[in-house]
């Protein structure tokens, strides 16, 4: 009797069972992952983006590959720039890797020395097409594993309302961070005790670092120099900015506000091209860029690029291929700066980058860096870098915090920290 | 579906047997097949797969080779962050815990009163729970903003000390606490559908036995209710040891200042996606499950017993 | 306050005094203040939610920050229907979210009953299992279930999202248990002399006697489903599939955050939800009746 009625719920268990697939296929609907179409052939590009209507601008340029490509699709897979590298984690152990991918440069080294990029050093590359110091982004030990679509970097913004005002010439292209720091003391206001008006946003520690010719782990990922004397001098500069010169709001001061420069709150921001729209748009005063000050290492600043690489799973390689090469020296580098606004890397568009839409008028100043070499890659292509970057930033975010008197100490105890654990020189 | 399902109660609901022994462990399996199933379809493999990654040197991408017990020998001897993120989550569990159970369990006893518009203040209680993370972390850091956020006003307001909240060392895990009592409505809910299965009968005795409030609430509220407050208590501690999302998104991702937010999950989901460690992580998560697992044994140990179940066989 | 839900039915309490009557009234009155004062708290950050949508881009981040918009500006709502294919997204969370409460209520109850009520061999053991399935970070298995959809060939379709529900959720077996234990046991004897069997027990006796705890389950379900972006980022791939959580984090842009689309996002998403307590909570009082009557 039990038996007859254990019979029942499991049929009754099955039904349910059954129902899932049911119900679930119900609500699913047309075509699975790959796109085994015969007629096309479909790439899948996984991206990120910087807003919606990036991600749908971004599409024209597809299109316009495709109207030039008849057999090939392509299909741009999105996941958020903060959860990129678990969408593509998942997809690639699930053997459904994209054909292309766009890449973090903190997680480049892994994946070349995970195997999951392509070799591309065999291919053919139009080499004279780029500007200096492009191709050298995508390469790990001499061999080719991405290309670059956009490089560009940050330059200094600066509020000219606010330098007429406090009587402050404006920037140079040439200025240095003795020029900077002396502009800075004047843009800045107190009121009752309070400052009410900083001379600087947020002077990234990154980028004082490539100034003075310092950095965290040196270029080919064998030295920690984040104690050396350049670094040292570097990070207790942007220290100083803060505690000793009080040009430069602390953390506690900054918290919440995501845009002092826009509110009319500081006169100098770190801005790139990127940033251009949203300034042009919501800023209710005039303004333009300038190169970051020189500190020892002249007037350069840190590469910001995108490289794009391809899924070594991909069965597509030479549609994946002719795609990338359409984005990175091809068509689309002739639209990007239109369609996106995006910093072409190709020597023929190098002039367009100054009439780029809401470009300010310094914007040839940004050219004239790309086009002459000024930028400086400076995360080396190393698995272990991200987490070592992760571990020196909280000693940086303690020295800024409590005022920098004993900087050298401290980054003299992490580097020898790093050394010991990743074995390092 | 309907009709199947009434045919089967109608063969199901012959002469019922006392008989039941064995075949009552038959029909218990039986119910809860559809959970063997998945269990064994979608969990049972996943999670040996992790632990067979946890002896690896996988990196989430390409082969894994076997590395013994390499990594959980780093994480016991050579590994800082680890001892660091796992005294954070238990600080948090500790302190955070009874006071999301006390606070949720009050709420839920006040918006059981039969006063009117009581559905318009339950929804109002339970908004909270339904903001997403990043909006409501953005107004957080605006509430802790140190100089012009409101809880600095407040404390400012009354002469105390101010503090730096979110960014100070000693503060930041205090208020990311105070951060989930704000969405103890979440457990309110559980309480409520407890609190209304309370039979309204029970008090009555009470009342005729003379008793007073608080004596109905501590002799019949809580045990009555002690069911649900036992789940809250356990689901607590899970949900509690892998704390992770406010934290990444108050501390931009990076645990700060000075790791004082890193929460365990939020050190592992580091490893895995950030550093590319996944047997690394895989490790992290095993010991993870033991610790929640002996946390919540000895809770099903000293609070179990004291559960009220009409039936507990 | 439990006074308050007891109505003066029995002739006993007819026979107390006023001086009851007007404590009552005090009572009601300071249940409605402290209501009210905590309300202010707990609704400030929906209020502001809804203040920043409505605040042009500039104003969005000013110092100090406002509560109440100087301009009204509706464009950050007209962004989100014409920047992403929001009413796309919002057809699609329905579907997933409404096969997965259907899937968890279904599956959820029958195994709960079983982990409940019914005491076979090895129920112990399996319910530490059940628990344990909860406490591995679902982080470390994410890979290998991602690998299991693929095999199946579910990978951009909602199955990877709604089919696992119908194989129970941890946490819901694990509260209705707690719920179905309360049941006193004599219903079910008085059931089993009427000719039940156990599964009309389940079905007669039990369900009807938890609709509150299975509301919960059901409300719960829908909200968490709905609000989730994590697994349906890992197994959708085409936009035209994206459920709303998904959807609006592309406002989420790897520079910057566009506030102002994302809050008014944000405030279409939760009002649904909003109305789904509001009428879900009523069923929390229907259960007296039915709970209280027949205890």
């Amino acid at each position: 009797m039990g038996k007859k009625k254990g019979l029942g719920i499991l049929v009754l268990s099955l039904i349910l069972v059954l129902s899932a697939f049911l119900t679930g296929c119900s609500g699913s609907s047309s075509d699975s992952a790959g796109g085994g179409d015969s007629k096309y052939v479909t790439l899948r590009i996984l991206v990120w983006n910087n807003n919606p209507e990036g991600t749908k601008l971004e599409g024209e340029i597809f299109k316009a590959f495709e109207k030039e490509n008849p057999g090939i699709k392509v299909k741009q897979v999105y996941a958020p720039y903060d959860k990129f590298n678990d969408k593509f984690l998942t997809m690639s152990a699930g053997g459904d890797q994209p054909d292309l991918v766009w890449i973090q440069p903190a997680a480049f080294g892994q994946f070349v020395g995970k195997n999951v990029l392509m070799d591309l050093s065999d291919k053919k590359i139009d080499k004279d097409a780029y500007m200096p110091n492009v191709l050298e982004l995508g390469q790990v030990e001499g061999k080719q594993f991405a290309l670059i679509r956009d490089a560009s970097t940050f330059q200094l913004g600066y509020n000219k309302d606010m330098f007429d005002a406090a009587g402050v010439p404006y920037p140079k292209d040439d200025w240095t961070w003795d020029d900077f720091l002396a502009a800075a003391k004047k843009l800045t206001k107190q009121k009752n005790g309070k400052t009410v008006q900083f001379g600087m946003e947020n002077f990234y520690t990154n980028e004082l670092l490539v100034e003075n010719g310092g950095g965290f782990v040196s270029q080919d990922g064998k030295k920690v120099i984040v104690d050396s004397p350049e670094s040292i001098e570097a990070i207790q500069f942007g220290s100083d900015l803060i505690n000793k010169h009080r040009v430069q709001p602390t953390s506690a001061q900054s918290q919440g506000l995501s845009n002092m420069f826009l509110a009319g709150q500081a006169a100098m921001k770190m801005m790139g091209p990127w940033d251009w729209a949203d300034t042009a748009k919501n800023a209710k005063f005039k303004w333009d860029v300038v190169p970051l000050p020189a500190g020892k290492a002249g007037n350069v600043s840190a590469a910001a690029y995108l490289p794009i690489g391809i899924g070594k799973g991909t069965k597509h390689p030479d549609e994946a291929f002719k795609l990338l090469t359409f984005l990175s020296s091809g068509k689309g580098q002739d639209m990007q700066v239109d369609t996106i606004s995006a910093v072409p890397v190709v020597k023929r568009n190098a002039d367009k980058i100054e009439t780029m839409k809401n470009a300010p008028e310094n914007a040839k100043s940004l050219a004239a860096s790309l086009a002459n070499g000024k930028t400086v890659m400076n995360a080396p292509y190393i698995p272990e870098y991200a987490e070592i970057a992760n571990k020196i930033q909280p000693v940086i975010d303690n020295i800024n915090l409590k005022g920098g008197k004993d900087t050298e100490k401290q980054l003299k105890k992490i580097a020898d920290q790093i050394r010991k654990e990743y074995n390092l020189k | 579906m309907g009709f199947v399902k009434k045919k089967l109660f109608v063969y199901l609901a012959g002469k019922a047997g006392r008989q039941m022994n064995k075949s009552r462990t038959f029909l218990f399996y039986m119910f809860i097949l559809p959970w063997l199933i998945g269990f064994f379809i979608f969990t049972a493999g996943p999670m040996i797969y992790s632990l067979y990654m946890s002896f690896t040197d996988f990196s989430g991408l390409g082969a894994a080779n076997w590395v013994g017990l390499e990594n959980y020998k780093k994480l016991f001897t050579g590994d800082p962050l680890f001892w660091q993120s796992l005294w954070n989550t238990i600080f948090y569990t500790i302190f955070g815990v009874p006071l999301g159970l006390v606070v949720g369990y009050m709420l839920a006893v006040l918006l059981n009163a039969n006063v009117k518009f009581m559905g318009v203040f339950r929804t109002i209680f339970y908004l909270p729970s339904l903001v997403p993370t990043v909006a409501s972390s953005l107004l957080w850091i605006i509430i802790f903003q140190p100089d012009f956020g409101i809880a600095n006003a407040i404390l400012d307001f009354f002469h105390l000390p101010t503090s730096n909240w979110l960014l100070s060392e000693e503060m930041v895990k205090p208020s990311l606490i105070i951060m989930s009592l704000w969405g103890a409505g979440g457990g309110m809910v559980i309480y409520l559908a407890g609190l209304q299965s309370v039979p309204a009968s029970l008090y009555e005795a009470a009342e005729l036995d003379g008793a007073g409030r608080f004596k109905k609430f501590w002799h019949i509220t809580i045990p009555m209710t002690s069911n649900v407050i036992f789940f809250n208590l356990i689901m607590g501690l899970i949900g509690s040891f892998q704390i992770f999302t406010q934290a990444y998104v108050v501390s931009s991702g990076n645990g700060g200042p000075n790791y004082k937010s890193l929460f365990y999950v939020f050190y592992l989901y580091q490893d895995a996606f950030k550093f590319f460690k996944m047997g690394y992580a895989s490790a992290l998560a095993w010991i993870l499950f033991i610790i929640i697992l002996i946390f919540t044994l000895i809770q099903f140990k000293v609070f179990g017993k004291k559960v009220y179940y009409e039936y507990d066989e | 306050m439990e006074i308050a839900e007891v109505k003066a039915a029995s002739p006993v309490k007819e026979k107390k005094t006023r001086s009851m009557k007007v404590g009552k009234r005090i009572e009601r009155i300071s249940t409605y203040a402290l209501l009210v004062i905590l309300s202010t708290v707990f609704i400030f950050p929906f209020l502001w939610l809804i203040g920043t949508s409505l605040k042009p881009e500039n104003e969005a981040m000013t110092f100090p920050p406002t509560l109440i918009p100087k301009v009204w500006d509706f464009a950050n709502y007209k962004d989100v229907f014409t920047l992403v294919s929001f009413g796309k997204y919002y057809l699609n969370s329905i579907i997933v979210s409404f096969f997965v409460v259907l899937g968890t209520v279904l599956s959820s109850t029958i195994v709960a009953y079983g982990f409940a009520r019914i005491k076979g061999k090895g129920r112990n053991f399996w319910f530490v299992i059940l628990l344990g399935t909860m406490m591995l970070p679902p982080q470390v298995t994410m890979i290998p279930v991602y690998m299991i959809f693929s095999k199946l060939g579910w990978i951009n379709t909602f199955l990877p999202l709604i089919v696992p529900s119908f194989f129970g959720s941890a946490y819901f077996i694990f509260l209705l248990r707690q719920f179905f234990k309360t049941i006193p046991k004599e219903l079910e004897e008085s059931a089993y002399l009427d000719g039940c069997g156990t599964f009309g027990i389940f079905w007669r006796i039990v369900l009807p006697l938890s609709v509150p705890s299975v509301i919960t389950v059901a409300l719960l379900s829908f909200m968490w489903t709905w609000n989730d972006f994590l697994y349906p980022l890992i197994y959708l791939n085409d936009d035209a599939k994206y459920t709303l959580a998904l959807g609006i984090l592309q406002f989420k842009g790897a520079l910057l955050i566009e506030w102002g689309p994302m809050m008014a996002a944000s405030v279409l998403i939760i009002l649904p939800l909003i109305i789904l307590f509001f009428v879900g909570q009523k069923y929390f009082v229907q259960g007296i009746a039915t709970t209280g009557g027949k205890g």
